[in-house]
């Protein structure tokens, strides 16, 4: 039976996931967890949503993510909303591994978002034109549910981006396809929010019926480390309910991401989520209503090297990190965090991070040791 | 010697003298000159270069609201290019589309909080639902990963409000509040009593016994405008920490190099950032033997710095210019 990251110590390397069968030179990094369905999936994801000035070419995206899969990663997140770029790219590069039989499909976790309408980029490539028809078609097509914050979440327009991503991914399935900023909406809705999210929730569990989604969930930087009653509040119980109410307990409602990093630890430590009528964190909700936690930012997009130099020595239970690994190893050591979804660019980076994954996640006492300002800089 | 470390030096442009809002605090009255110039985009790409070739790190655009210049997406662009960080003061009444476009480039965004009350809020800006809109601002740049500062002048309505503005800001993990001292200008020199920020400080010092994080007032305000003047040094930043020269250079919209953003005394050695500093308004405002001889025996002095040296925050006592808030230490 699958169990969650508390037993990652029991969890495998490369050579045991060989050897239980579950896929060859994917998964085996330690703290790998399960989706709902018994995939396996590697605690640490690529984010290949790049929106960086320099972004880098297809033909590097493309290399940077056949060396994820050989290095075990099968989690990638990616994100309609820029050009749609980034999703032709993983597709590509997936589809170009499954031919060359580095992985299969069924081994792998394609992560998408949708809600946000797209805005115009300074390139008018092909690719951004594209994608301002799609803005214009989505201001046209759903002029009064386009909100502040660039939002749509228009059934309609959520199961027409679900499609787009499919055929940009090239994927039948999108694994997990992420609702991107709901407290926009609930921003704007006012008393008829349960309506709206029932609705979409409802569009969904219809996607999933048909094969086009698997599981589906909420990305929010803001909403969910409001206060309730604040009018940004996210309240993961009530939206928890409401897939229930919608579709029973098999509701493809399990997932919510976050950003987690040492300057914002908020999801663990804010106490803004009710839990059957207390309070507790992001976290703890995510845990006691049974969702999974994706932690996205763990470099707060490269902001916490503005402190410290990424190659700093940290010594941590007698072992030696570079600030980055030590940075990445806190996060995914969190209790209650599923996946930690790193986002870059660099092949050497990555390779670099990825060496955590030869160490155990560290203990509640190692984290309270470091939450109370023990650590090793040097 | 330069008296400032390089890698904290920011120069502050100010892109455009117009802007959207009224702010009774503003101690530029730029909402007042709705039809104000911006900076010629020749002028500014000049500066861009010029504080990239010195080294400068930080690049701040400002105004006036800036966003409302045109050329703000370019200025954006050729700073990144030539690897400045980007900072955005603004007051968050500005439209989403420009900020979404200069999002992928900005490092910081600062956003003027007047208020943690909107009805206050929108009596001071003079904008309606002008608090709503800024949360909404701060949460567009939170989404893009851009690292948030609330601003807020402490008017005097604001003192006894402190945690109102800790809690409202707690809903945002990664935006920063930095309360800011009310700064004089000619329109009102005198924006704050030393009896209010007496108990401005106290409040502060109060909450820093009870909650982490509670920050500094920054901006220049003299440590002995409260009693004791330890007290000021707890809960003030002082002016090497926060003011120019020592943390950053200003440039307005004509394209004049000055050395502080409230000071505005035009530089006249600006060729480079080595001549700068051995302008005489330079020295003048770095060097402690230009305050007056009791405020330079002050133990605090290294970091008080007498306070704000804006002209219109000055009075004269004993034939020396002074800041209005400081009192002159007895014996």
């Amino acid at each position: 039976m699958p169990t969650d990251k508390t037993t990652s110590s029991q969890c495998g390397t490369t050579a045991e996931a060989a050897a239980d069968g579950s896929g060859d030179r994917v998964l085996g990094l330690t703290g790998d967890w399960w989706l709902p369905d018994g995939k396996r999936v590697s605690n640490i994801g690529l984010g290949t949503r790049c929106n960086t000035p320099d972004r880098p070419s297809r033909s590097h995206m493309e290399t940077l993510i056949q060396f994820a899969l050989k290095r075990g990663i099968n989690l990638f997140s990616t994100d309609p909303s820029v050009t749609g770029r980034s999703e032709t790219v993983l597709g590509q590069s997936l589809s170009k591994s499954f031919d060359e039989g580095l992985v299969r499909r069924e081994q792998v976790v394609v992560i998408s978002k949708a809600g946000r309408v797209p805005h115009r980029f300074e390139q008018r490539s092909h690719e951004s034109l594209d994608y301002e028809r799609t803005r214009d078609r989505a201001r046209i097509a759903y002029p009064s549910t386009t909100l502040p914050g660039y939002r749509c979440f228009d059934t309609d327009w959520i199961k027409e981006s679900l499609s787009r991503s499919r055929s940009s991914l090239g994927v039948k399935t999108v694994d997990i396809l992420m609702l991107d900023g709901l407290e926009w909406g609930l921003a704007s809705w006012g008393n008829s929010w349960r309506e709206r999210v029932s609705r979409l929730f409802e569009a969904l569990e219809m996607e999933r019926s048909l094969g086009a989604l698997s599981w589906y969930g909420v990305a929010s930087r803001v909403g969910v480390f409001c206060y309730p009653g604040h009018h940004f509040h996210l309240p993961i119980e009530a939206l928890v309910d409401l897939a229930k109410n919608v579709s029973g307990p098999t509701n493809g409602f399990c997932f919510v991401e976050v950003p987690l990093n040492v300057t914002i630890p908020a999801a663990a430590t804010r106490i803004s989520q009710q839990l059957h009528g207390h309070r507790g964190s992001v976290l703890l909700a995510a845990v006691d209503f049974g969702l999974k936690v994706l932690a996205s930012s763990p470099f707060n997009h490269g902001r916490v090297f503005d402190q410290i130099e990424p190659e700093t020595v940290i010594e941590q239970n007698s072992i030696f990190f570079s600030a980055a690994q030590w940075m990445l190893q806190f996060v995914r050591s969190i209790p209650g965090v599923s996946c930690c979804i790193l986002g870059t660019t660099d092949e050497d980076h990555l390779d670099k991070a990825l060496a955590v994954c030869a160490h155990s996640l560290w203990d509640l006492k190692t984290l309270e040791r470091i939450m109370s300002g023990e650590t090793g800089a040097r | 010697m330069r008296p400032v470390r390089d890698d904290f030096l920011e120069l502050k442009m100010e892109i455009t003298e117009r802007c959207n809002s009224s702010c009774a605090f503003c101690h530029q009255d730029f909402g007042q000159h709705r039809g104000g110039h911006g900076v010629d985009t020749s002028l500014g790409l000049y500066w861009i270069r010029w504080a990239a070739d010195q080294g400068i790190r930080f690049i701040r655009f400002t105004g006036g609201e800036p966003t409302l210049h045109p050329g703000l997406e370019h200025f954006c662009r050729v700073a990144w290019d030539h690897g400045l960080k980007i900072i955005i003061n603004t007051n968050g009444l500005a439209s989403f589309s420009i900020l979404k476009r200069i999002s992928r480039w900005v490092h910081t965004l600062k956003v003027s909080l007047p208020s943690p009350h909107g009805k206050i809020s929108d009596s001071t800006t003079g904008s309606r639902n002008s608090l709503r809109r800024k949360l909404d601002t701060m949460a567009l740049a939170l989404e893009s990963a851009i690292q948030v500062e609330a601003l807020t002048a402490m008017i005097p309505q604001n003192v006894g409000i402190v945690t109102d503005f800790l809690e409202l800001l707690a809903n945002f993990p990664g935006v920063t509040w930095v309360p800011l001292r009310i700064e004089s200008s000619a329109k009102n020199p005198r924006p704050i009593t030393r009896n209010q920020m007496q108990r401005l400080a106290e409040e502060f010092d109060a909450l820093r016994n009870r909650f982490l994080g509670v920050p500094k007032l920054r901006l220049a305000t003299p440590f002995c405008s409260v009693e004791p003047p330890e007290l000021g040094a707890r809960v003030f930043s002082g002016r090497v920490q926060d003011c120019g020269p020592f943390k950053s250079l200003t440039v307005n919209v004509d394209g004049r190099l000055m050395s502080c953003y409230s000071c505005r005394t035009p530089i006249q050695r600006a060729a480079s950032l080595d001549a700068v500093f051995t302008d005489p308004e330079v020295i003048r405002l770095t060097c402690k033997k230009s305050l007056p001889v009791w405020c330079q025996q002050c133990g605090f002095a290294d970091q008080c710095m007498g306070g704000c040296a804006s002209p219109y925050a000055a009075e004269v006592r004993d034939g020396e210019l002074v800041d209005y808030l400081s009192r002159p230490m007895e014996g």
